[in-house]
């Protein structure tokens, strides 16, 4: 396999919250992502799916630098970013771009959305008045957006032209890399169909890289080449696409991909059931996080951390099922 | 199987009032719910779903902001007829309702089991041992862990899903003939959300009630329906079995629909299809066909004639000028 | 613009109409509002005769306001003082007229000054959490004294002048607006627009003051119409006491306190100055809550 550029990847990062009580001192952590690894090559659609609290979106932010990490580096384009201040991360912004969830609330309702795409150009030094207009007039054409649109209030848009707002000012800076939060889950079925396509019909114009959160797996199926499982702060499996649905391995996967409903009313699928709750990520549990659910858990499973490793060249998994280095009695 | 029906509602319409004037939210919606099915309601926001459900228990405030047309037979007796006062031996017993945000539907400051209890002391004016029995028996029925103990805690001591498994249990003590569920399960993860429709399937083959899934979630339809409806800007567009609906749809709108969601077994290639343009405003109805603005195959007689809903088979009803020529 | 054809679809003028016919049916929008709402107008009304009887005060006067007649003290209303006249035989109708003067600019002047402050002081409260602390215990600290009491005191420090009375009443007032606007900041900063500014790289200085100030503005604007409706009333509670304006000076709040001791032989020195204090806070409150919904996109 021929060696992809990497546009933009995270070592080992980790993202702690301190819990304060009281006279303000730290006596937890929520441990929202907890040292991943993963890299996003130049031009491909890398899917970041789990559930609620598993920290993808808390990723997404880390690798945006709107966080910054605890642990790890953040390196963009063989640039460590981690610990830039604000100051010195400004000239790396055009690089990378981030699209929200909730078009309602991602828009300031005060400003017309032609001032919006105006001022992100301002900030990031185009002088000319004129220069700012024409930019954002040619922005708004190539989110399918009307000229008469740039003079009006975000209010006065649906959900989906929110959203091609949104798309429109990530987009204004020609970046490399746009990490998309759920970007479709707030919006109606057939207005998600014209997002999605948009999403792509971009990426084919610019190269762009997407790192597309979702909890849809329908939706990251179909726009992902690459797809990662989160699971409690750690990447459980990483796999390209096909290979992830054909042959899942990590057992939460199997759970999560078993759960998925498939808009098709003549098939009958085996969910996997999991017991139990999500475990806090206050005091997840030791060895494995997923080893309170997993049906295949074992003594070893509660004592031993299982690292990320290749099964094949398209397919990394992180489980003491398949590590025969820290699992002696592994296939 | 022989349909006994529960449920008929016969040209419902809702308008309500508001300072721009009135606003017809369903215009004309009339379907039926058997015994022991799982009737589906789709459709995009704006549909009217969540209006028509709330309509069949009088939700609406009738003084001040809604108005209701045609009749809702429940038992062969109009609701409408029936005083308001009275509608609250209907609401709980006979239909009962579950909502999409349980954290926000249940009371904070009272344990669970109270709530469960509640509609038992009122309804069936069973005494306390009694009701607290009946509790601890729905809470094993939806599946909660432990439910000895998990009576006595307060809403915030549990997940998500499971707070949806005690709404379940809430809306089902009285043992209602007919559940509805507007959208249960989109504020949860999907192993949550696929708990919860297994949970409501299986309640429903178990207790052997009318069950109506209003939701957005094409796939969820799939699974867990056998007939469904689809709506659009306040009408049914297509009332089919489920197989109909996804192998032949007969109205573009439902077409779409199936077209434009990414499919699990899908080829990732091909490119999504679009339907154009959005759903227009409640103000701002359409003339004729409400979905010819939007239609790739309107006429001019679809944007001048509103078509009806008519029959095309024993088991598929159609509202589009195409399938009656 | 060098090239008019770079700009997609239409042409430069093309857009220009665009635009123009879009403003304008903003501001249409806008408008009917605003007029849509009888109450918030009929503030407004209230507000603007206000204003023009303070501008206007020589030529609607029909007395010198600061000229004595002893011998026409206490007089009832008649054609020739419509509201009467005071002890020392001053026109009560000139006096309220002069004192619209001193009443409107004391409101005007606490209510911009707190505004500005507390909208200031809101704001850099919500960046920092040490600021916080230390902004808001001020915050509290003086709004646990009472009003009235802060400002005499203040008063007692500063001496008995028109700029005195300003000061306390901004000083008073100040800690409402900033909690208001501090809370309200709170609420903006966790915005998504907020989060996606601080993508773009915006320095804080402009994420603070073109996106979160504006945002915060109407809560802030509704707490300055209370500001100044509370001021006009406190100048008066002072000037009542004693401790506002210099004596003499025409005052709405002065007048109550220089009719006090007459009230039972004099109505007219109270009742005047009593309802034009009354109908302007009531103005202004109108006014205001028309300005919040007007200034909120949302409702539009």
């Amino acid at each position: 396999m021929e060696e992809k550029k990497v546009v933009l990847s995270s070592e080992h990062v980790s993202q702690f919250f301190p819990i304060k009580n009281g006279f303000g001192q730290v006596v937890n952590y929520v441990k929202a992502v907890d040292g991943v690894t993963l890299e996003l090559h130049e031009g491909e659609t890398y899917g970041l799916v789990g559930e609620t609290g598993c920290g993808k979106s808390t990723l997404g932010r880390t690798l945006i630098r709107l966080l910054e990490p605890t642990e790890g580096n953040v390196v963009l384009n063989g640039e460590d970013i981690s610990h830039l201040s604000e100051k010195e991360m400004r000239k790396y912004r055009k690089e990378v771009q981030m699209v929200f969830q909730d078009p309602y609330t991602s828009l300031n309702p005060r400003q017309k959305v032609g001032d919006i795409l105006m001022e992100v150009l301002e900030i990031h030094g185009v002088k000319d008045k004129d220069e700012r207009m024409e930019i954002a007039m040619k922005m708004l054409a190539k989110v399918g957006l009307r000229p008469e649109h740039f003079y009006r209030y975000p209010h006065e848009f649906s959900g989906g032209q929110r959203q091609r707002v949104g798309l429109a000012r990530a987009l204004i800076l020609n970046p490399k890399v746009i990490i998309c939060d759920e970007p479709v889950s707030a919006l109606d079925v057939s207005i998600q169909a014209q997002i999605i396509n948009l999403l792509q019909d971009l990426q084919k114009e610019d190269k762009l890289s997407y790192l597309f959160i979702a909890h849809d797996m329908s939706v990251v199926k179909y726009i992902s080449d690459r797809i990662g499982v989160m699971y409690l702060g750690h990447l459980m499996e990483e796999a390209e696409t096909e290979e992830l649905f054909s042959n899942t391995l990590h057992p939460y996967a199997q759970a999560l991909l078993s759960a998925v409903p498939n808009a098709n009313p003549h098939e009958e699928k085996q969910r996997i059931v999991l017991e139990g709750d999500l475990p806090s990520p206050i005091n997840p549990p030791t060895g494995c996080v997923f080893h309170t659910r997993c049906p295949y858990a074992k003594a070893i499973c509660s004592e031993k951390i299982p690292v990320l490793k290749s099964v094949n060249e398209k397919h990394k998994v992180a489980c003491l099922l398949y590590d025969k280095d820290l699992n002696p009695d592994a296939e | 199987m022989s349909k006994e029906e529960i449920l008929e509602v016969k040209n419902l319409s809702t308008t309500f009032r508001t300072e721009r004037g009135d606003l017809k939210a369903i215009d004309g919606v009339s379907f039926e719910v058997y015994k022991g099915e799982i009737l589906g309601v789709v459709g995009e926001s704006g549909c009217g779903k969540s209006v028509t459900s709330q309509s069949i228990l009088r939700l609406y405030d009738e003084k001040y902001t809604a108005k209701y047309d045609g009749e809702i037979l429940l038992d062969g007796k109009n609701i409408f007829d029936i005083p308001l006062k009275k509608m609250q031996e209907i609401r709980g017993a006979k239909i009962s309702m579950v909502f999409q945000d349980a954290l926000s539907s249940l009371n904070p400051v009272l344990k669970i089991g109270d709530q469960i209890m509640e509609p038992l002391r009122i309804h069936q004016k069973l005494g306390k041992k009694e009701a607290r029995e009946r509790t601890l028996e729905m809470l094993r029925l939806v599946g909660i862990p432990a439910p000895d103990k998990r009576i006595d805690q307060y809403p915030h001591e549990l997940s998500g899903g499971m707070r949806q498994r005690v709404m379940i249990a809430i809306a089902l003590a009285c043992r209602p003939q007919l559940l509805i569920a507007d959208e249960p399960t989109t504020a949860l993860d999907v192993t949550i959300q696929a708990q919860i429709m297994d949970l409501i399937v299986d309640l429903n083959k178990k207790l052997d009630m009318g069950v109506i899934l209003i939701t957005h979630d094409l796939a969820v339809v799939a699974e867990t329906c056998s007939r469904v409806v689809v709506m659009y800007l306040g009408q049914i567009v297509e009332e089919a079995d489920v197989n109909d609906i996804f192998d032949n749809p007969k109205h573009p709108y439902t077409l779409g629909l199936i077209k434009s969601i990414p499919r699990l077994d899908g080829d990732p290639n091909e490119r999504l299809y679009m339907i154009k343009g959005t759903v227009p405003l409640l103000n701002q109805i359409p003339n004729g066909c409400r979905f010819a603005p939007r239609c790739p195959y309107a006429t001019d007689k679809c944007r001048t004639n509103m078509p009806e809903l008519k029959a095309v088979s024993p088991t598929q009803k159609v509202r589009c000028w195409m399938v009656e020529e | 613009m060098t090239n008019d054809m770079n700009i997609p679809f239409e042409s430069k003028e093309e857009l220009e109409e665009i635009r123009k016919t879009l403003v304008k049916e903003q501001r249409e929008l806008k408008r009917k509002k605003f007029l849509k709402n009888k109450m918030s107008v009929a503030g407004l009304c209230i507000v603007i005769i206000m204003i023009i009887i303070a501008i206007f005060a020589p030529s609607i006067a029909t007395h010198d306001p600061y000229e004595t007649n002893v011998m026409e003290s206490l007089l009832p209303p008649s054609a020739q003082h419509w509201f009467g006249t005071d002890k020392i035989g001053r026109d009560v109708f000139s006096r309220v007229i002069y004192g619209a003067r001193i009443s409107l600019f004391v409101g005007v002047s606490v209510g911009g000054i707190s505004a500005v402050l507390g909208l200031i002081i809101g704001l850099y409260a919500s960046t920092n959490k040490v600021l916080d602390n230390i902004l808001m215990r001020c915050c509290d600290g003086l709004r646990s004294i009472p009003n009235l009491l802060l400002a005499i005191t203040l008063m007692t420090v500063l001496g008995a002048a028109l700029k005195n009375v300003i000061i306390s009443l901004a000083i008073v007032s100040t800690p409402g607006v900033a909690r208001m606007a501090r809370s309200s900041a709170l609420v903006v900063r966790e915005q998504t627009y907020v989060e996606a500014m601080r993508c773009l790289g915006a320095k804080k200085s402009r994420i603070l003051w073109k996106h979160i100030a504006p945002n915060i503005l109407a809560p802030v604007i509704v707490q300055m119409t209370f500001a100044f409706a509370s001021a006009i009333i406190a100048e008066a509670s002072l000037s009542f006491l004693g401790a506002g304006v210099p004596s003499g000076t025409p005052s709405w709040g002065s007048m109550l306190s220089e009719g006090k001791a007459v009230i039972y032989s004099a109505w007219w020195m109270i009742a005047f100055p009593g309802a034009f204090t009354a109908l302007t806070v009531l103005g202004l409150n109108l006014f205001g809550d028309g300005l919040r919904d007007l200034l909120d996109p949302l409702t539009n």
